[in-house]
């Protein structure tokens, strides 16, 4: 019987430190930015287009942000200027919109737990890399889904840089979120949401 | 803790043992193997929500081989062709105390060949029943059976002009492993789309048209566990060649709950998808009664990827608690599934 024991526990034991293995893998990989806007960053991230050192940790930038009003009828703007804390822009936008809005009639539909796991920006098109939350806390529908997609991509296509916006899940690419758009081609401005 | 850990353990190495030795079983040997009828059981259940005759006929022996079909000019006789089947000790006629079918018949009709007869109270379509086989369960004290599953006589009874001839493609949205939007009971999208779907294909049937259902029980269209895209590809590949339209029904969800109302998508550009989403936003609104959002499009991926005119559906918010209550009732079903149908009907009369 003790034997039986000591093999078990033997057997957590490297259970455990496989998970362990996991976790500080992803640590690495990943873009190290949490979902509070306030965390500072580390200065690997893998955006590319990376504010430069010489910008001072207290800098700000204004973004607009785009939440669903409680109707999901359309897109409502949200102005609001953020602290880079060392993160570059596109980032600090989208941490700010994960963070959600204490505006009037402006509603989350980003799941709360989502983290935005890296963002970069490339020949116009951004790529957002978020976390496995997205998928599995999303309320879904078909209205949930364009409000979801529309308010990520119309908050990065107020950068005029940014054309188009492909959703990642976990560094994968994803042909839907809930099984209704399209998302295996990134999306440009979805200007229908806006009135 | 860990003596049931243990205990597991143990479990999984019996298993992993067994299906080693039993698993490899030569598949000629089973196709080639014989079933006897031994029992007719018969009772009134619900089946995925459904209310349902179920007729259970236990068998010796294993890997049933049969054929179930309805015959166009006997429409309410199910016909269950078994090859390589006898029967011991039962009657050849038994009495079913049932709404839904009145008789079952056992015939022999060659060597090792039997015919089984449902007689249903009404016509029988492709979604008002459905066989398989259960493997014995020995806590219910079940030998391996086969399972005659008969449904409300052609589960709907209404009927709409101008579409006799043309061919339909229903696809039940989510799914199997998918459940989609839940409501804030726990009533599931996809056993709602299913149920509205099932309807609307007999009340098409009943008019003349032919259906083809990308899913007619609560499955994964493509398979669990397939890739999103997999999923949605392969309901869209259930359009056949002679396949006129397809029409996505689904349940709308928002992470508020205030939000409600019906609306039709289309795919942007589509004019004929267009036509189709606005004579089913028409019917569904005058039935319905719910807001109307609009008639909209969208770069849905079985909108995009249909090869016929396609629409999507979304009945009425699951997320809002009065839209799901109506959701979940039976007669509100009806009307929504009747007024798709009146919609495909304008749609094939041209308006």
């Amino acid at each position: 019987m003790k034997l039986w024991r000591y093999l078990i526990t033997g057997l957590l034991a490297v259970s455990l430190l496989a998970f362990a293995g996991c976790g500080s893998q992803s640590e690495t990989s990943g873009s190290s930015v949490t979902s509070t806007s306030s965390a500072v960053s580390s200065e690997s991230s893998a955006s590319s287009a990376s504010s430069s050192a010489t910008k001072k940790k207290e800098a700000n930038v204004t973004v607009t942000l785009y939440y669903p009003n409680a109707e999901a009828t359309r897109l409502i703007a949200d102005k609001r200027t953020v602290s880079l804390n060392g993160q570059d822009k596109y980032t600090a936008a989208m941490n700010a919109l994960l963070d959600g809005s204490n505006g009037k009639d402006q509603i989350r539909i980003i799941p709360e737990k989502t983290k935005l796991r890296g963002l970069k920006v490339e020949n116009g098109t951004a790529q957002v890399n978020l976390s496995q939350d997205v998928v599995k806390d999303f309320v879904g529908g078909s209205t949930g889904e364009e409000m979801l997609v529309g308010s990520i991509v119309n908050t990065l296509t107020e950068f005029s840089e940014i054309k188009r916006v492909r959703i990642l899940v976990e560094g994968h690419k994803i042909d839907t979120l809930s099984g209704h758009m399209d998302l295996s081609e990134p999306v440009t401005r979805m200007k229908d949401l806006l009135h | 803790m860990f003596t049931r850990m243990l205990r597991l353990v143990c479990l999984a190495g019996v298993f992993v043992l067994l299906t080693s030795i039993f698993g490899t079983a030569p598949s000629a040997e089973a196709r080639r193997s014989e079933v006897t009828l031994t029992s007719v059981q018969s009772y009134e259940t619900k089946v995925d929500g459904r209310d349902a005759l179920r007729i259970e006929i236990g068998m010796k022996g294993k890997n049933a081989d049969y054929r179930a079909s309805v015959k166009p000019f006997l429409p309410h006789q199910l016909v269950i062709d078994m090859n390589n089947a006898k029967v011991d000790g039962l009657a050849t006629r038994y009495a079913l105390d049932s709404r839904f079918a009145s008789r079952l018949m056992i015939f022999q009709i060659g060597d090792k060949q039997l015919r089984l007869r449902v007689n249903a109270n009404g016509d029988l379509t492709s979604s008002s029943y459905r066989v398989h086989t259960e493997k014995a369960d020995r806590k219910a004290k079940k030998p391996y059976r086969l399972v005659i599953d008969i449904f409300a006589a052609g589960g709907e009874s209404g009927s709409v002009d101008n579409v006799r001839g043309h061919e339909v493609v229903i696809d039940p949205g989510h799914g199997g492993s998918d459940t989609g939007a839940v409501g804030p009971s726990g009533l599931t999208e996809k056993e709602v789309t299913l149920v509205v779907s099932q309807k609307l294909e007999s009340i098409l049937e009943n008019s003349g048209a032919s259906v083809r259902m990308t899913r007619t029980t609560d499955v994964d269209v493509y398979g669990p566990m397939a890739s999103a895209g997999d999923e949605l590809q392969a309901r869209v590949d259930e359009i056949g060649p002679r396949s006129e339209i397809f029409v996505s029904i689904h349940c709308n969800a928002f992470s508020s709950p205030v939000s409600h109302g019906m609306e039709t998508y289309h795919f942007p550009g589509s004019v004929e998808g267009t036509r189709l989403a606005r004579d089913l936003n028409e019917e569904l609104e005058e039935a319905g009664g719910l807001a109307n959002r609009g008639v909209k499009s969208a770069n849905f991926y079985v909108l995009k990827h249909s090869s016929t005119p396609a629409s999507l559906v979304e009945l009425a918010f699951i997320t809002n608690e009065e839209e799901e209550a109506l959701l979940a009732d039976s007669a509100y079903q009806s009307k929504l599934a009747m007024a798709i149908a009146r919609g495909i009907s304008r749609y094939f009369a041209g308006e």
